[in-house]
Parts: structure tokens; sequence; C-alpha cells
């Protein structure tokens, strides 16, 4: 028989729209039992399956500290997606589960013995995903074992191992490094693939083909047209059950580093040669340089923090912060941050960019907001235009995802009166496809190896740069903690902040 | 298959009979004005159902009404009676919901045409669509006649060659493959073959990848219509033989590829059991199974089939070679 090389395309997938599936490989998770898994990684990988995104070879090996037998692991699954059906039934009883210490060898060893076990049973060809679902203190130690054990590189057959990293990357720009070394002392920076879900929202996404797809937009996407952009991710849920967790984060590490500065610069980015993972990246890292970092004696001057008071949302009272479950009584983490930032380049300067994010808002919402000038003249008496506002461009990532154009109209009638309109278009609503969840995304792109909406290590130093003075600042309890009751849209001091540039917040 | 509309609700109608065509319009411009909720609208595409009688535009529109968050905006069932007295019966309503956070809200026309302009239906329709977008014309167990007006006023025809009144299902592929000769055509039939194709060419991933250009033989055992259709695609795709390919009628599907090596087989086999809603997808060899996997077919419903066709308003070159292929195989 005539040899044949693999590099020839399958000809029966020629055609096919779900050409993009995961290539043969196992998923470690580590912190299977936790509760990222139960409720985002789990059903992720159903959807996966069900998408049919996965091939007959393919595996979970769970690890975890939890002491739990394979059956009882599979059982875990079955019950994170109810009423999934046989198929999943039928991918669930080849997962495998490994319990043991992170910090012991033996739970490595056990994890090589079934890893070889999964390889040969199920044909995954020694591919590996590692994922870390756990805290990141046990980051270091859990790389550190899979070096030792071989489990960082690809056989001598070829294949992958990749290991995907959940947020918060560090805590500041030295303990960022420092997470960094520990990985990169095992992995190679392209096989490591950092997570921050909102990149796996369409909506975000969706700046990228709003900006670069129109002919329209781009020409007006900078300072001569833009007077003020506004970034809102405002949630109505208070910490929850994690206010241990929240009394060391705060919303600058756990919203503003990650998600808030990930949406600045998609939004700011110059046009990327190619939408890939370089392509975007660069942008990215260069649109970050390019804002302006403040000194922390700066920062009182543009950053409000406030922390919420009981108050009421949707209709029942909620307590304030300090009266949450594992939070201190006298807390001075911030549930709210406001912030004004300005980015030096000659698309930017001069243009304001306001971020703001709070729990117990009055609106779960996320949306970035360009408002364009006004127009030079109004050639309308001023009484008949009462109500015209500058044009703005919002883009909603959550929870109705799309986008509205504000511009003036006329008002039916026999005088030339104008007002605003808003033009709404609803992302879910304009397609016939369906939608694809963020971990569903970014899970299958961690397998089949596009690291495009992955956060590279430059990305993460040059978030931390920002907010490393003002991490700095707060630590010197500056500027003082303000005060807003629950179901608010912050503090007074916010609405100062943004009055002071003859501004005021959007109200989504 | 997508969330469903959250019991829509009819917003507000109007009918009448023996209208004009401009009757309706100004019907669904003032229920849009008296319908604040319906003031927005994000529309992809017209769909024109024609359906040969009341019965199946019922079902039709059903079908829509299950798309949820997948509708495109505009439906106009049309149900020609050319044997009756010229006259157009016209009912529109605006229905509204909610699908997956959104309120969505879409049109529907039913026209009932009588007489001689049934076979122009295309006046009728045309005034009708949304502007700047494609035009789906779906034939509910019919095709176009020839040179059908309607047809060639459309961007894509939906057919579906398993269900052709007063037909054979080879017959029916062979009506349809007239149709592409000048038309936009999708298949209902080729839609729900998509999971059974996915899966199959998932088969042949990582050490097995190479053998697909390896395959010698093929049997597809199946209900006629979609057998042909895959066996048609295999033979255009894997370049093998009428002979290669063997047909076998039965209620169950199953699909073997077969590699030969050194005197050995291995074979890739996808199979549905009577009943299941589930395929089972292997590769076996003499010493036993190498891969198997079970995996959940897409509801094969009308709705999500129609829902998938919808956002494949294009030309299929694969589609339209296996529909050729299949002309070419009997069994």
């Amino acid at each position: 028989m005539a040899a044949v090389t693999t590099d020839l395309p399958n000809p029966l997938l020629m055609g096919l729209e779900g050409e993009r599936r995961a290539p043969p490989c196992v998923l470690v998770v580590f912190g299977a039992s936790g509760d990222l898994a139960s409720r985002k990684l789990l059903p992720a990988i159903e959807q996966l399956s069900r998408h049919r995104r996965l091939p007959a070879n393919f595996a979970v090996v769970g690890v975890a500290r939890t002491d739990m037998t394979d059956e009882q692991f599979r059982r875990m699954c079955l019950d994170a997606v109810p009423g999934a059906g046989p198929a999943w039934d039928g991918l669930v009883a080849g997962f495998r589960y490994v319990a043991g210490e992170y910090a012991r060898g033996e739970t490595f060893d056990t994890l090589s013995r079934v890893l070889a076990e999964v390889d040969r049973d199920r044909g995954t060809a020694g591919n590996r995903v590692h994922y870390l679902a756990t805290i990141p203190a046990v980051f270091g130690a859990v790389a550190d074992a899979l070096a030792h054990h071989g489990l960082n590189q690809a056989g001598e057959d070829g294949g992958f191992v990749r290991v995907v990293v959940e947020k918060p990357f560090g805590r500041d720009l030295e303990s960022a490094r420092a997470l960094d070394a520990e990985l990169h002392t095992a992995f190679d920076e392209s096989q490591i693939y950092r997570i921050d879900h909102y990149l796996g929202k369409e909506t975000v996404q969706n700046v990228l083909a709003l900006r670069f797809a129109n002919a329209i937009f781009e020409p007006i996407w900078n300072r001569r047209y833009v007077e003020q952009v506004q970034i809102t991710v405002a949630e109505c849920l208070g910490v929850e059950h994690r206010g241990g967790f929240y009394e060391t984060a705060g919303a600058l590490r756990d919203i503003v580093q990650n998600h808030v500065l990930q949406v600045l610069a998609l939004t700011l980015l110059e046009p990327p040669a190619t939408v890939d993972a370089q392509g975007i990246r660069d942008e990215k890292v260069k649109a970050l340089r390019a804002v302006k970092i403040l000194d922390p004696s700066e920062v009182p001057a543009y950053v409000v923090r406030g922390q919420y008071d009981t108050g009421w949302i949707e209709g029942a009272e909620v307590p304030g912060y300090r009266a949450e479950a594992d939070v201190a009584p006298d807390s001075e983490t911030e549930t709210y941050l406001a912030m004004r930032l300005d980015v030096d380049n000659w698309r930017w300067a001069g243009v304001p960019i306001y971020a703001r994010t709070g729990k117990r808002l009055a609106k779960r919402v996320t949306e970035v907001a360009m408002q364009f000038h006004s127009v030079p003249h109004l050639p309308f008496a001023s009484k008949l235009s009462e109500g015209l506002m500058p044009n703005a461009l919002v883009v909603r990532v959550q929870p109705d995802e799309g986008i509205t154009l504000r511009f003036g109209a006329k008002v039916p009638g026999q005088e030339f009166r104008v007002r605003s309109v808003s033009m709404d278009f609803s992302y879910g609503a304009a397609f016939l496809e369906e939608t694809p969840e963020a971990y569903e995304r970014l899970l299958l792109d961690a397998m089949a190896g596009d690291p495009t909406l992955f956060i590279r290590t430059d990305e993460v130093e040059q978030a931390w740069r920002i907010a490393d003075p003002i991490l700095e600042a707060f630590g010197g309890r500056q500027p003082p903690l303000a005060r807003y009751p629950a179901g608010s849209w912050g503090p007074r001091e916010a609405d100062a902040l943004i009055a002071r540039d003859g501004h005021a917040w959007r109200t989504p | 298959m997508a969330d469903p509309v959250a019991a829509p609700l009819e917003l507000g109608s109007w009918s009448g009979t023996g209208v004009r065509v401009g009757d309706v319009e100004r019907a669904l411009e003032d229920l849009r004005h008296g319908e604040q909720r319906a003031a927005t609208r994000t529309s992809v595409v017209t769909l024109v159902v024609v359906a040969p009688d009341d019965e199946r535009a019922d079902r039709a529109c059903s079908a829509m009404h299950r798309l949820g968050a997948r509708h495109p905006g505009r439906t106009i069932v049309v149900v020609p009676d050319g044997a009756g007295p010229s006259r157009l019966d016209a009912r529109v309503s605006l229905q509204g919901g909610e699908a997956a956070g959104h309120m969505l809200w879409s049109e529907e026309v039913r026209l009932h045409v009588g007489g001689g302009a049934a076979d122009h239906l295309d006046s009728l329709v045309e005034p009708l669509t949304l502007p700047e977008l494609p035009v789906a014309v779906w034939f509910v167990d019919t095709l176009p006649r020839p040179a059908d007006p309607v047809a060639a006023a459309a961007d894509a025809l939906i057919v579906d060659a398993r269900q052709i009144d007063g037909t054979d299902p080879q017959a029916a592929l062979a009506g349809v493959a007239e149709l592409i000769r000048a038309n936009v055509v999708v298949d209902l039939s080729w839609v729900r073959l998509t999971p059974w194709r996915e899966i199959l060419a998932a088969l042949f991933v990582g050490p097995h990848a190479a053998d697909v250009h390896r395959v010698t033989g093929a049997e597809v055992v199946g209900r006629p219509g979609p057998r042909h259709l895959v066996g048609g695609w295999l033979v255009d795709r894997l370049g093998l033989s009428r002979q290669g390919v063997r047909l076998v009628p039965d209620d169950h599907v199953r699909i073997t590829l077969t590699t030969v090596d050194d005197g050995e087989a291995t074979r890739y086999l996808v199979e549905r059991r009577g009943g299941e809603h589930i395929v089972r997808a292997r590769i076996s060899t003499r010493h036993g199974d190498q891969a198997s996997q079970v995996l959940a077919l897409p509801d094969d419903s009308v709705p999500w089939s129609l829902g998938t066709a919808l956002t494949r308003l294009r030309r299929d070159p694969v589609y339209e070679h296996a529909l050729l292929g299949a002309l070419t195989l009997s069994g």
C-alpha cells in the first residue's frame, strides 16, 4: 500500500461547520471536587460533547484532596449536569479520579499511572491539558510536581501538554512575577493559557468585529470624535459566600485588574494586522502600556473606593458588606471602585476613560460606552433641542448583549424640535446561530491550541503596573473609603470625580 | 436546540378576505405602530413558506414558533389553490415572547391564494419581503415546478428530499438535482445528516487520521433517500467506486467504513439502534474496540433542521456532489 501522510486534510470534514474540534487529549482538572469544576468546567465539557466537539479519544482525570473513588467522582460529574442524557453518562464512564495532597509525590505517582492507563485505554496519545482550578497558592507546587514527574512535556511521539491557569494571576506585580516564575520552571510561555472568562464572551469579541469589520466606526474611534469612554462592570450580588476570599481581594484585584483592563485594552487597541494570538495580544499590550501610571500620591485625585452599606436590592433589604459572613466588622476592603484613566498615545491623548465596578449596585450590567463630542454648532433654537444629547455608542456585554446607538432625530410635529433616540441591536436576537458559553469556547480553544483569547504574561504585567500604585495608596487608606447604600449606583464621591471634568455617569 | 420562546404572545392581528397586497402592507405597519414593544427589530431573513394545505401550513408555523431565539423575523406563509376562484385572503399577526433573556417579536403573514395568482406567488410575496435581507422559500412536502417564479425570486430554496408528495425518495433526489442547476438549495434531509457526518469524520483523528485516505469500502444501512445521500457523499469524498458502497435498507442507521492493512480489516462504525437518540461510534479491529464514543444526536425535529438550514442559505458544493453521487447508486 502506498504511504499516506497524515497532513492531508480529512475529506469528510469538508463543508462541515463543526470542523473545529478538540484533538485526542486528557483534561486533567486540579481542584476537581471544587465549585469551579462543578459549576463551570463540567457543564462546559458536557456542552462540548453535546455539540460533538470532543473526539472519542478524550477523558477527564480529576485531581483533588477530597477522598473519592472513580465511581464517586463520576457520580459527582453526573450530578453537576442534571438531565444531560446517555451521551454524558457514556463520556463520564471513562473519567478517572486521583485523590491526594498537591504537595505529596505519591499523588503525582498515582496521576502518572492513571494517565498512562487512560492513554492506553482511550487512545489519548499523551496529549494533556492541565487545568489549575485550585487556589493560586498551590499553582507552584502542582507545576513543580508535574515537571518532576515528566508530566509537563509531550512524550517522544510529539503531542502537546498545556496548562490552564485561573485568575487571580498574583496579588500585585511582584507576586504575579513570582507566580509566573514558578510556572515557567515547568512550562514554556507557549504552554500557559491564563483564562479570563470575560474574553470568552461573544460580545467582548464582538468589540473587535464592530471596530474592524465596519468601515464607519473605526474612522471616528479616536480623540477627534470621542469625548469620553465609560466602562461599567456592575453587579447586584454582594460577596455571597466568598466573604473570606473577597476580604483579601477587593474590587481592584477581583475585577479591575483583569476584566476591566481587558475590556479597556480591546476597546482602545490599534487595528491588529491579524486577529490571531500574536496580533491581538501584541496590540493589547501596547494599549495597556500607553495607560498613564499614577503616582500613589495622585491616586486620591483619580480613584474613588467605596464599600456598600445596608440597602435594598430587588425589593429585599440586604446587609452591608461589614455584616456579611467572614468579613471583618471594620473591613477597609473596597467593594466599589471608580477611576479616571488617561491613555498617552496619539489616538487617545486627552480622552478621559472612566471605569467603575461594584457589588450591590442597582443593576447587573457590563458595558462600554463611547460618548462622542457634541456637534460644533447646533442650528436649532435651544428650546427646540432640549433633550438632545451627544451621540453615544454603547456595547453591552451583559446581560442583554448588544449595541445601542444614540442619535438626534426630529420630533414629529410642526416645529423643528429635535431630541435623542436610541437604536438598539440585540445580539442574541440577531443571529440564527446558538451562542457558546464562555467556558465552552475557552476550553475548546485550550485543547485546540488557540491562545488568542487567553492572557499573555506581558499583559498580566502591564495590568499590575497600572494597579500597583493604586494598591499602594489603598494600603495607606487613601483615598478614604466612601460609603454607598446597596442598590444605588455607588458613592457620591464617584459622581464628584467625574463631575470635575464636566461629565456624569451614564445610567445603564 | 435554541431556548424556546416563553409563552409566545399574539400582540395583535388583522385579517381580511378578498384583499389586496397593499391592505396587508398597511396592516403590518399599523400593527407595528400600535405595539410599542415591537418598536425595534433585528431580522436576518424573510422566510416564505409554500404549503400545499392549511394543515401543513399550521405545522410549518408551529415549527417556526418553536425556533425560539433563532426566529428569523418575518414569515410569509402561502397556501396556493389554483383550482379556486381568483382571490386573496390574508391574516397578519404580530407575536412576542422572551427567549434567552431577549424580548423577541416576529410577524407572520398567512396568504390564501386562489385562481391564477397561485401561479404568480412572487408578485404577492415580493412586496412583503424585508429590505436588504435574503429571502428563503421553504417548499413544505413539495418541490417548485420548473421555472416557478417564486423560486426565481428567492435567494435560497429549502426542501426536504425525504418527504415530497407523490414521489419516491430517489425520484425526489432527482427532482432536487434538477433544482440545484439554477438555485441555491438547502435540503433538510442533508441538514439532518450533519451530525452523522461529523461523528463519522471525527473517528479519523490522532493515530487514525491517515486511515481516512485508505478506506476501501462502505456500507450504509438506513432509509431510502438519506442512505443514498450518505452513499453519494462517501463516493465523492473518499473516491470510492460505486461497487465499493453497499446500501442496505433498514429502519435503523449504521454507517461502516473499512480499511484493510496487511490483510487485517479495521472498521469505523457509527450507528443508531432503533428508538435511541444517541449514536454509538467506534473503531473495531479483530482485537476489539480501539475507541468508542456515545454521542447525543440533536433532536431531529423540524424546528432543529429548519433553524440550522436558515444559517446555511448558500451553495453547498459538498451536498451537490453527494446528491449527484447518490443518483448513481442503487439499493
